[in-house]
């Protein structure tokens, strides 16, 4: 999650070609390579909930 | 908002710092909160305060503590209100089964073009008597009837407003969304509304979504369903609305029909994460989650993420721009905001009333 929070806050001001951000959001390239903040959260959402199904996150302390 | 923060010329480096520093700070308010709300809960025996007001407290605190040490701009990084939001709303979706989501969602659409349609015109020829600019005209209406600072964000870009304007109707609107968050949920409770009805009222009311689900957080976990649903289906239409919005402003406004919006506007303004809230609820529902998966480890994991965003709305909240635009579009706002209140409180009562 810090990864992708900070892969996120970062691409707005790192964006040029040949950066590592730039080129992975142009890897998972939504949007004509703009990783939005919708895409992401399905992204993570789906992730953790993966997780949860396949057993590897069971338990969560609230 | 963001572009305006972006724009200032930092180095990379500094950016860097600044991200991990400022995603440490919403995470450790994040902790703090949910420690905060089981302290009072092992002390008194009860909730002194529900986690979404604590978390958006300790945010306003923090907002004033680092705007009086003018780090807030430079700590601003990681305050993604709306990454933290969607992300659990997209946890949420497993929380819900598919066919409730379609039983709310089709009532929710219905209540939402009624309300949406008659809010927003409603506080448009209110704005237009009070003599406010007409950009700031299309952003106040859009974000008092549809969905807060995203549709004032899509409706900023379908009128090209200035930057200025977008930033002021965002502070306008969490400035509203904070004590309709804290009101409205004890005033269903009071006027002793189900949790479909009262749920379908927040969620049909209060303009930014965060604040939606912290209310409906705060009445019950069904009514914080419903809110959500009831919001997501609004959110749904705004892409519908920034296309009609622009194609108004170009034909009539600025009459100049050869510069017609495309269709695909509404794709790009479509909140994609509802996709995200679908998928997980099918995951759910088609039985890949069970309910003790869910139970103790999608809903704890949805409450950090809300969370985080609770702390992020007042972290947000922009102070300063009150003083540069006048009361006048306050006094809208707060009309606009009463016809809201009332209109969906209505449609609520018709379409989810038991």
């Amino acid at each position: 999650l810090g990864l992708a929070t900070t892969f996120f806050t970062c691409r707005s001001r790192l964006e040029a070609p040949g950066h590592i951000f730039y080129d992975a959001a142009h890897r998972i390239c939504f949007d004509g390579g703009r990783v939005t903040e919708d895409w992401l959260a399905v992204i993570v959402g789906l992730f953790l909930a993966g997780l949860v199904a396949l057993n590897m996150l069971t338990w969560v302390p609230w | 908002v963001k572009d305006g923060a972006d724009a200032r010329p930092v180095s990379p480096e500094s950016n860097v710092v600044g991200a991990i520093l400022s995603f440490a700070l919403v995470i450790a308010l994040a902790v703090l909160a949910n420690r905060l709300t089981n302290a009072s809960k092992l002390w008194l025996g009860r909730e002194l305060l529900e986690y979404p007001l604590w978390a958006v407290g300790l945010g306003l605190m923090a907002n004033l503590g680092l705007a009086a040490g003018g780090a807030r701009d430079r700590l601003g990084a990681a305050f993604r209100t709306e990454f933290f939001l969607k992300t659990g709303l997209v946890l949420m979706g497993a929380t819900i089964n598919f066919l409730d989501i379609l039983r709310i969602g089709a009532r929710g659409v219905v209540q939402a073009v009624l309300v949406v349609t008659a809010v927003f015109f409603f506080t448009w020829y209110l704005a237009a008597w009070f003599k406010l600019d007409q950009k700031l005209r299309a952003l106040m209406a859009a974000s008092v009837s549809i969905c807060g600072v995203s549709a004032a964000i899509a409706a900023a870009g379908a009128v090209l407003a200035k930057k200025e304007h977008l930033a002021y109707v965002a502070a306008l609107v969490i400035a509203f969304a904070l004590p309709l968050m804290l009101i409205q949920p004890y005033l269903a409770k009071s006027m002793d509304l189900s949790a479909d009805v009262a749920g379908a009222w927040i969620g049909g009311n209060i303009d930014t979504t965060a604040a939606v689900v912290g209310a409906g957080a705060i009445h019950s976990e069904a009514a914080m369903k419903v809110a959500s649903v009831v919001k997501i289906s609004q959110n749904a239409l705004i892409g519908f609305a920034a296309f009609f919005l622009a194609l108004y402003w170009v034909v009539v406004v600025e009459r100049k029909p050869d510069q017609k919006p495309k269709a695909s506007e509404i794709w790009t303004r479509f909140p994609k994460f509802v996709f995200g809230f679908l998928i997980a609820s099918l995951i759910t529902t088609v039985g890949l989650l069970s309910p003790e998966q869910v139970k103790t480890a999608i809903v704890p994991l949805r409450n950090w993420f809300l969370t985080a965003a609770f702390v992020g709305i007042g972290l947000e909240l922009a102070f300063g721009e009150f003083t540069k635009t006048g009361w006048k579009p306050v006094i809208v706002y707060f009309i606009a905001t009463l016809m809201n209140t009332l209109l969906a409180l209505a449609a609520a009562w018709v379409l989810f009333q038991p």
